[in-house]
């Protein structure tokens, strides 16, 4: 089926969805994906998610494009599955099933949609593709060039982060623009670097707090993509230029690339998290990151952007821990030392 | 001819950008660029700009001055297919 193809009625689409093979349900899916684009996203996906319930099972697909731009392309593993046929694969299905038990046993959230949602990636996408991404319904990670960047799939974190933005299209559905996108990045790389602590079992002190560790080769000067402890120092090399993220308000400027800043700006936002994480102490998973889940699940809306989420995780620390507790108070200032008065 | 070229975003949201200059390429790639254009140009007044506003997908931005000059704003999941081969191109240069 060729994946682009609109001309199919949405009800055999549909059809092929729930009852087709996993191939043709995979390709119907994206095809649905692609042409509600234009109708309401938020409501696509919900119809979405509802034709790829499992009931509370963990259930994992891995593609591989073989190199092609072609999603999802072939199926060559499924859950249960003990043997990984590559290295991409085994990581893409591992790294997936901690986050989906993270989320399981940390907010007691059943998949992406809190619905059972499958979780489907596809890697070896593109040739030399330096990225990874979330297209609305799947993951998608590339082998990296080689020369700047490894394999997407070999960070937790990374793989966390894209499965956080779907949790992000069906909770708040932050616009992925400006200071909203940067918000959406944000929380990604708030529950990736979770995922990767919760993995580790560390605490605070022991985390070290990048996004992407390793990610780039041994020829360029980095240790990772990015740096909540030290926005702005994540690697410096005439290749890639220089860490841009800052780590304060009086730094934010309206751009146009990068869809307003939205990978550069989260980093003042990454930091608040670290500054007031480091202040409360203790697994960031437990106290921090519960205020952070109920914010992104109950408290924001498409167009909330840093204000926005002060008040709101300030509030729900409020709620949680009690009003001037010391985990509100941490909050509080964290905001305040990036820059964003509560 | 001068083609300024911009991608930005995907998960690292590094900005890479380069102009090509038509004259200081080969024959063959010369011949390349303009069958990508004149491809590019055949569409460009139907959606010059789009942007499908998935995370962490690639943003381009396609600047060519050729006496007239045309933009193209557009990222890799929303992008006409007729741009796929002219943004290969150009990523080559980056």
């Amino acid at each position: 089926m060729h994946t682009h193809c609109f001309a199919i009625p949405p009800y055999i689409l549909e059809h092929i969805a729930k009852k087709g093979t996993k191939k043709d349900q995979a390709a119907a899916l994206n095809t649905i994906s692609i042409s509600e684009q234009t109708r309401g996203r938020r409501e696509a996906l919900k119809h979405m998610s509802s034709l790829l319930a499992v009931s509370g099972k963990k259930e994992r697909i891995i593609y591989d494009a073989k190199h092609r731009r072609f999603l999802p392309g072939e199926l060559i593993m499924s859950e249960g599955q003990r043997k990984a046929p590559s290295v991409f694969a085994r990581e893409a299905y591992q790294y997936s099933g901690t986050t989906y038990d993270f989320y399981k046993e940390i907010f007691g959230r059943n998949s992406i949609d809190d619905q059972g949602m499958r979780l489907d990636s596809t890697v070896r996408y593109g040739y030399k593709y330096s990225n990874a991404f979330w297209n609305g319904s799947q993951m998608v990670y590339g082998d990296g060039d080689g020369r700047i960047f490894r394999r997407f799939t070999r960070a937790i974190d990374i793989v966390a982060h894209e499965l956080t933005h779907g949790v992000t299209d069906f909770e708040a559905s932050l616009v992925y623009q400006d200071l909203s996108g940067a918000l959406n990045e944000h929380m990604s790389d708030v529950f990736g670097s979770l995922v990767k602590q919760y993995h580790k079992k560390q605490k605070v002190d022991k985390a070290d707090w990048l996004i992407g560790k390793g990610m780039f080769t041994s020829k360029i000067n980095g240790d990772a993509i990015r740096s909540m402890k030290a926005p702005g120092t994540a690697y410096d090399d005439p290749r890639v230029g220089k860490d841009p993220q800052p780590s304060h308000m009086k730094d934010y400027k309206k751009i146009s690339e990068d869809n307003g800043g939205v990978h550069i700006y989260s980093g003042i936002a990454n930091h608040a998290f670290y500054l007031a994480a480091m202040d409360i102490g203790g697994c960031a998973w437990e106290k921090i990151g519960k205020v952070w889940y109920i914010t992104l699940r109950d408290k924001l809306r498409p167009t909330s952007d840093f204000k926005d989420a002060a008040k709101k995780t300030f509030d729900v620390s409020g709620e949680l821990f009690g009003i001037s507790s010391t985990e509100q108070i941490a909050i509080k200032r964290a905001w305040s030392d990036v820059g964003v008065k509560i | 001819m001068k083609i300024k070229f911009e991608r930005s975003g995907g998960f690292a949201g590094i900005t890479n950008s380069c102009v090509v200059n038509s004259e200081q390429l080969s024959s063959d790639e010369q011949k390349h660029l303009q069958e990508f254009l004149r491809d590019v140009e055949n569409k460009k007044t139907e959606n010059p700009s789009l942007n499908s506003g998935r995370n962490d997908c690639f943003q381009y931005k396609i600047l060519v001055e050729d006496g007239k000059k045309f933009a193209i704003t557009t990222d890799e999941l929303a992008m006409d297919p007729n741009l796929r081969s002219l943004i290969d191109f150009l990523e080559t240069r980056l």
